[in-house]
């Protein structure tokens, strides 16, 4: 009889196991967000050629290098705080990397990051989704209660946009504070409100902010296009931004989801007080949680 | 408005004007006409399309006339609201127009110094005499001194420059790289070789792939600007 019931639950435990080590290796690996328009359809605002090495070369190669650099790390035994499949994670806890690993993802994974949220809430010139018309009620009460109106919110990112010397980004982020929910800020090369206030990096205003709105102006961006006139594909990007999205991420900011910057359902994003302490082994998502139960159920019964 | 006196761009960035002027070959130009002084914008020693193919003519156009241009424009700017704000006795607005004259004055320095180091490829010769006895004996040979540098150069992130400077204490040559337009002098170097890798300086040609336009670039290098930078820094 006890035997009968061992095996039954030995069943159960190992199709657990299974389904939940298929869950997650359908979300193993970081990979670039899916456009859900062509290359060329954001012509005549943003080019084809620069679309194609923007999104075909420059993005995907910071997804790869994040990759390997995570390989690279889980394969020589790096315990990491945050699991490899969450990016947001991943540049969120930067400051508890080991070393050089931080360095990797803040450069590379940061790329990532932002390339996604950026080519996410782009579309086609003339959609309904960049009238803002599109823009949803509680964005625009944000945006009116923080800059008075949409027209002085985007001319104050692009005045932000273009100051940025160098290579870098311009953000329009969510603070969570109560009183001034929405703030505009830069940072340079690949950094990202999120990541904190990094060692020898200038000074971030709203540090630790949630990116709704990225506005690239590393000059690929624009420079096939373009040329140094940084001014012209500002004014050009607004005609393609989706504020459907905008308006989206703004609603994910503010119900601490992250930002859905995959197919995949928004996840709560990981409250600091669950984090995990360095020296214990990485969970993070449901589905190592799962798997790693299911795997000590099985290793009980043997 | 501008008082017509010369503003000397040491003063905001330190030694970084001295080694820039020093070498007589890159003393920064300005003029005073009108009675407003005014950096002026170097002429190339050559055509906008004399290194095809390795740095295309549209490149150099744009690079020279439009970006190196307004760099010095706005660097003028700077420094004429600068004097202004100076004999007003505006401290707040001095400060504040510090990282202008630092971005625009940096881009300046680096950018005169650069368009000397270039020439066309059938004018181009490896180094010789001290200065290649110096490049063998920190790195065993010429094409390990490139290789390095480029390596260091293709790995700055974003905007910045890579540098063959001379350290003005040890007397030895160092790579470094920098990022934006910060001037090599601020690291206690005296820039003698600069190579730019902003994107606006290869990407209509190479696009991303940094590493083809470093390799490239060594083949329209003029080490004898070079070697008589290296000459002047070590005197």
């Amino acid at each position: 009889m006890a035997r009968k019931i061992s095996y039954m639950n030995l069943f159960v435990i190992v199709a657990a196991a299974a389904s939940a080590l298929l869950a997650c290796s359908a979300q193993a690996q970081i990979q670039q967000v899916a456009l859900p328009y062509a290359l060329d359809a954001l012509e005549p605002e943003i080019d084809n050629a620069t679309m194609n090495f923007h999104y075909g070369t420059h993005y995907a190669t910071y997804v790869n290098n994040t990759l390997a650099a995570l390989k690279n790390a889980t394969d020589s035994g790096v315990r990491l705080p945050v699991a490899t499949s969450n990016l947001t994670a991943l540049i969120s806890s930067i400051k508890r990397l080991p070393s050089p690993l931080n360095t990797t993802i803040r450069n590379q994974g940061g790329g990532a990051w932002n390339h996604a949220l950026y080519f996410k809430h782009l579309t086609p010139p003339g959609s309904p989704a960049t009238q803002s018309t599109a823009i949803s009620a509680p964005l625009r009460d944000a945006i009116n209660a923080n800059f008075g109106s949409v027209d002085n919110m985007t001319a104050a990112l692009s005045a932000a946009a273009g100051k940025v010397f160098g290579s870098g980004w311009a953000w329009l982020c969510y603070t969570g504070n109560s009183s001034a929910d929405l703030a505009i800020t830069t940072t340079p090369n690949q950094d990202n409100p999120l990541m904190g206030q990094l060692p020898g990096a200038p000074a971030v205003s709203a540090v630790g902010c949630t990116p709704i709105l990225g506005i690239d102006v590393w000059e690929h961006a624009y420079y096939l296009k373009h040329g140094p006139k940084r001014p012209a594909y500002l004014e050009a990007f607004w005609k393609v931004l989706n504020w459907q999205q905008v308006s989206k991420n703004y609603d994910s900011a503010v119900q601490g989801l992250e930002l859905d910057l995959s197919e995949a359902a928004p996840r709560a994003l990981e409250a600091p007080s669950k984090a995990v302490s360095a020296g214990s082994s990485s969970s993070g998502s449901a589905g190592f949680g799962a798997m790693a139960a299911a795997a000590a159920a099985l290793l009980a019964l043997v | 408005m501008a008082s017509g006196r010369v503003i000397n761009l040491a003063r905001f960035l330190g030694r970084a004007a001295e080694p820039a002027a020093a070498a007589q070959s890159s003393a920064l130009q300005y003029s005073t006409v009108g009675g407003v002084a005014a950096y002026k914008l170097p002429d190339l020693p050559y055509d906008h399309s004399a290194l095809e193919p390795v740095i295309s003519g549209e490149i150099m156009e744009l690079h020279h006339k439009k970006h190196h241009a307004a760099y010095v424009t706005n660097l003028n700017k700077a420094l004429e609201e600068y004097a202004d704000a100076e004999s007003n006795k505006d401290l707040q607005k001095m400060i504040s127009l510090q990282s202008a004259i630092n971005f625009n004055g940096g881009g300046h320095i680096n950018h005169d110094i650069f368009w000397t180091n270039l020439c066309p490829e059938k004018d181009a010769a490896p180094p010789s005499g001290e200065l290649l006895a110096a490049i063998e004996a920190k790195w065993g040979s010429l094409d390990k001194f490139t290789a390095t540098f480029s390596a260091k150069t293709a790995a700055v992130q974003g905007s910045g420059w890579g540098w063959l400077g001379l350290n003005k204490e040890t007397k030895a040559l160092e790579i470094a790289t920098c990022a934006n337009q910060d001037p090599l002098a601020a690291k206690g170097l005296v820039p003698l070789l600069g190579i730019d890798v902003w994107e606006h300086a290869y990407y209509l040609q190479y696009k991303n792939v940094r590493p083809d336009y470093l390799k490239a670039i060594w083949k329209v290098v003029n080490w004898e600007n070079v070697a008589q930078r290296y000459k002047a820094a070590k005197a």
